[in-house]
């Protein structure tokens, strides 16, 4: 899509979106690996996704950096205003997903000291969606596909639905076995942190379709907010 | 499907290149200075008889790659563009003191002649000013001149070479013959330029190139700039703090004839030092 | 100020009304003044031209008369040797007068007789009759039809240029010589013709047989000399002080006199080259040559502001390209500047040139003013010129020589407008409109 006179215009366009392909990646990587070390019961790995946020952050203030230099040297408009503001905005959700991911991996530590726990199969499921909604907002940005991101904008609600079960699960176990109360605990707030990696996505989706459209997505949401009422709920 | 989908979770993080090396400006800064620049300029100052219009400019300019002058009108840029061609010569009472080495040697020196020296120093000038004589004519002029071609193939070869380099080759290859004064204005500020490498310099100044083109010309002026920057020196004095962000490294900014600020261009475009310097730059000030 | 009335109530007021009302009288009366210089610039000129052509045109043509001349051998070649040269010195007029006796015998008195022989052009018809026999001289004997032109009161009678209502004593013609001439006029042996002579004939002490070939030579020639003389110089003096020369007070000394040599009469140039071609130089009087170097003289500052005008208005950015990409100062100059400045350098020679043939008084200080009656062939001849020409014939009292002094004036003009028009179409030529 980048078709500018000025070569060095569009690589560094070009460097911008690779670079946040590539946090996405990361990003993904970082959340894969938190959950792999809850469902392995892997401390090592966990405190290694804890130490490798550091590049998540790195990347982000590169990004933040060229984000920068091309609003000062390029002076972009339209569609180039858009792209590089949305890089910035994109970023900024990803690394929030990097600190979610690292949350979770904080988290593990007390979760392993204790028995594992019921429901984990349910947090592994959810966390798969949360990966695969990572991985395809991020696809959708890579393809600068709109239809995908209205996609991944509305699988939200599945990961919700997930956390409002998980929820559940989590309380009724903490009322008949208070042993690992710690733990379950702890894993509320993991399926919560779940939960903010899908709303960080819709706001990647929403952003995409920003830059695409130059329309904000609100206008076409259909008013079905199951996450507020299920939390309500318990 | 998708790239993401198909990488493993094993890939190793090498992918990612810490920041550092991308934009840790304070680096790349010495690598620059490191290498041996193409102009050293010491005390420099120009008089128009006793008025000094530049007063003492110290600045090196690298071998390669694009130096901006910036300023606001009447603040000697473009009288310190002249200096490093000795065009100051041509007006009758400019008078350059002070030291311009050009890979070291002082090109103010007595047994230098203006004449060699803007052979190796090319020009463009603000207004595209193509001979009024062929395309053709037009680049194979300085060579003729210069004696740098035998035979009128080696001409022919060089003017081709030229034009391509100029980007304008495939534009102008069926009408050689044409006046270049029929081009358009980007087209006549290409060959223009066409014409000062043609002479096969080391440096090409730049005068406002842009100033009387339309956008798109404007655009591919720049890219031209872009790829010549690889091979040679350039300086480029300009009104437009766009365009000295957009295609260079090093930025100067002149203020009232002296040299305020000079340093890399984003760092002079982000994060500049001096406070005139900012204001210029940010419109607070004329 | 007060800013109670807004901007529009301004503009739109009575009072704005009538200023634009004053603005557009203005200008309406501007345009009348305008239209009114123009109209009566080409009234003067029209009335000049009316004038001049008016009288002019007639002297274009001429009557000539078709007679019988018998060549009798006893007037003509009395020792029957036919040797042209002997042939040469005979008495043509005696032929030629009993050629036109002939043609009337009823005519007997003698005064009557001279009158007769007054319609015919003495010296032109007995000189082609002497050309005839000098070339021919076999033809003695024989009986040649010639036409001759008439004498120039019989011209001008036919011209009607001579009231035939006067009374007698007042006018040239007698009422015999008017009868003579109808009669001639009637059987059509009286003709008018083209007037060829006006442009192969030098000058003449006859109207009918003077010429304007010798001065037009004579102008050409002196042109030549002094385009060749001051277009060089000219061209390399301004190339050399626009360009060149340093910028000191010599050099502002010897501007502000080329200017004001711009200035100073032509007389004043005919005395320097009377002072300094003839008396310091010894050239021969009444010379092209001489009459060329003054009038190059005249041109040269014209010439050199000229040039250096159009030296000034080549744009500077092409020398500036020239001289960024190596060229010396001089191969700037002589490969861009001058090349560029051509035409108007050419237009300025042109129209300098131009002047100068319209020029008389220098070349009256030089002497170029005597009667001539041969086409130089060569730049040291004696000659005369076009202007000089003009200027003696309008001094003469017959009605013909007024006619004559016009078209002369015609001819003048045409070459001057021919110049001017040959200047235009070269700039606009060479004026490569890159």
């Amino acid at each position: 899509m980048n078709e500018h006179i000025v070569t060095s215009f569009n690589d560094v366009m070009d460097e911008l979106s690779d670079e946040l392909v590539h946090m996405g990646q990361l990003v993904r990587k970082q959340l894969k690996g938190a959950l792999k070390a809850l469902e392995t019961r892997n401390a090592d790995l966990a405190k290694r996704i804890r130490k490798n946020d550091k590049q998540v952050d790195a990347i982000n203030d590169d990004i933040e950096e060229r984000v920068m230099n091309i609003l000062a040297l390029r002076q972009p408009v339209a569609v180039d205003l858009r792209e590089t503001i949305a890089a910035l905005k994109i970023a900024r959700e990803l690394e929030r997903i990097g600190d979610l991911a690292r949350n979770t991996a904080k988290r593990s530590k007390v979760i392993l000291e204790e028995e594992p726990i019921k429901g984990m199969d349910e947090i592994a499921k959810m966390g798969e969606v949360a990966i695969k909604i990572v991985e395809d907002v991020m696809a959708a940005y890579q393809a600068r596909d709109v239809e995908k991101a209205i996609a991944v904008w509305n699988a939200d609600e599945e990961i919700d639905d997930y956390c409002n079960t998980v929820f559940t699960q989590l309380l009724s176990g903490m009322m008949v076995d208070n042993s690992n109360i710690n733990a379950c605990t702890q894993m509320t707030f993991v399926a919560k942190n779940l939960e903010r990696v899908g709303d960080h996505a819709t706001n990647v989706a929403e952003t995409i379709h920003y830059v695409l459209t130059g329309d904000r997505i609100d206008e076409r949401r259909p008013k079905n907010d199951k996450t507020s009422s299920t939390i309500v709920e318990i | 499907m998708m790239s993401l989908n198909t990488q493993s979770d094993e890939e190793p993080m090498a992918r990612f290149k810490p920041v550092g090396e991308v934009i840790n400006m304070s680096e790349k800064r010495e690598e620059t200075i490191a290498v041996q620049p193409k102009f050293q300029c010491r005390d420099v100052r120009v008089f128009y008889g006793d008025n000094e219009a530049l007063h003492g400019i110290d600045i090196e300019v690298a071998k390669t790659g694009v130096t901006a002058l910036i300023g606001p009108s009447g603040c000697g840029k473009s009288t310190f563009l002249r200096v490093f061609n000795r065009m100051n010569d041509t007006i009758p009472t400019a008078r350059v003191t002070g030291e311009v080495l050009m890979d070291g040697e002082n090109i103010y020196a007595k047994h230098v002649d203006p004449v060699l020296l803007r052979a190796r120093v090319g020009m463009v000038f603000q207004k595209p000013n193509p001979f009024p004589k062929s395309i053709y004519d037009n680049v194979a002029y300085g060579p003729r001149i210069h004696g740098l071609a035998t035979t009128n193939d080696e001409l022919d070869a060089i003017v081709e070479k030229s034009l391509k380099r100029a980007g304008l080759w495939n534009e102008v290859k069926d009408r050689l013959k044409d006046p270049g004064t029929g081009l358009s204005g980007g087209q006549q500020q290409r060959l223009v330029i066409a014409r000062a490498i043609a002479v096969n310099p080391e440096v090409i100044l730049m005068d406002e190139p842009a100033s009387a083109l339309d956008p798109i010309a404007t655009a591919k002026l720049e890219e031209l700039i872009d790829e010549l920057k690889e091979k040679y020196c350039i300086v480029i004095v300009t009104h437009s703090m766009a365009q000295a962000a957009r295609v260079s490294q090093k930025t100067a900014f002149f203020h009232l004839g002296y040299l305020v600020e000079y340093d890399e261009t984003q760092a002079i475009f982000t994060n500049p030092k001096d406070q005139r310097t900012q204001d210029y730059i940010t419109g607070r000030t004329g | 100020m007060s800013q109670s009335t807004s901007a529009a109530s301004v503009h739109n007021s009575d009072q704005a009304l009538k200023r634009l009302k004053a603005r557009k009288s203005a200008e309406s009366r501007f345009r009348f003044f305008g239209i009114g210089a123009i109209f009566a610039a080409v009234l003067m000129l029209g009335w000049l031209l009316n004038s001049i052509v008016g009288t002019g045109y007639t002297a274009f043509y001429q009557h000539y008369m078709t007679i019988d001349v018998e060549l009798t051998e006893s007037i003509v070649d009395p020792d029957g040797v036919r040797d042209p040269d002997e042939l040469r010195k005979a008495n043509f007029r005696k032929i030629m007068q009993e050629a036109i006796y002939a043609r009337f015998p009823e005519v007997t008195d003698r005064k009557e007789k001279i009158a007769l022989f007054k319609v015919i052009s003495a010296s032109g018809a007995t000189d082609q009759a002497r050309q005839m026999v000098y070339q021919n001289p076999s033809l003695v004997g024989e009986t040649l039809t010639l036409s001759v032109p008439t004498s120039d009161d019989v011209d001008q009678l036919l011209k009607g240029y001579i009231d035939r209502n006067a009374p007698e004593a007042r006018r040239k013609v007698t009422d015999q010589q008017i009868a003579w001439v109808d009669a001639l006029k009637a059987t059509g042996e009286i003709k008018s013709k083209f007037n060829w002579t006006f442009f192969t004939a030098t000058d003449s002490r006859d109207p009918e047989l003077a010429g304007i070939a010798g001065a037009v030579v004579g102008s050409l020639m002196a042109l030549f000399v002094a385009f060749v003389v001051s277009v060089p110089v000219g061209v390399g003096a301004a190339v050399y002080l626009e360009e060149f020369a340093p910028q000191n007070r010599f050099t502002d000394f010897v501007e502000i006199n080329i200017n004001n040599l711009a200035a100073v009469p032509s007389i004043v140039f005919g005395l320097l080259g009377l002072a300094v071609f003839l008396n310091f130089f010894g050239m021969p009087r009444s010379a092209p040559l001489v009459g060329g170097l003054v009038l190059a003289l005249m041109t040269l500052p014209t010439i050199i502001i000229a040039t250096r005008s159009a030296l000034r208005a080549v744009s500077p950015s092409i020398v500036d390209g020239a001289l960024s990409l190596g060229a010396s100062h001089t191969q700037a100059v002589f490969h861009h500047k001058v090349p560029l400045a051509a035409p108007g350098i050419l237009t300025g020679s042109i129209i300098g040139i131009a002047q100068a043939l319209g020029e008389t008084a220098p070349l009256l200080m030089i002497g170029m003013v005597a009667f001539v009656t041969e086409i130089p062939s060569t730049l040291t001849e004696p000659a005369s010129a076009l202007p000089v020409q003009i200027f003696l014939w309008s001094d003469s009292a017959e009605r013909a020589w007024a006619e004559r002094t016009s078209a002369a004036i015609i001819v003048l003009l045409t070459v001057l407008i021919t110049m001017n028009a040959v200047a235009i179409f070269l700039r606009n030529k060479l004026e490569r409109r890159w």
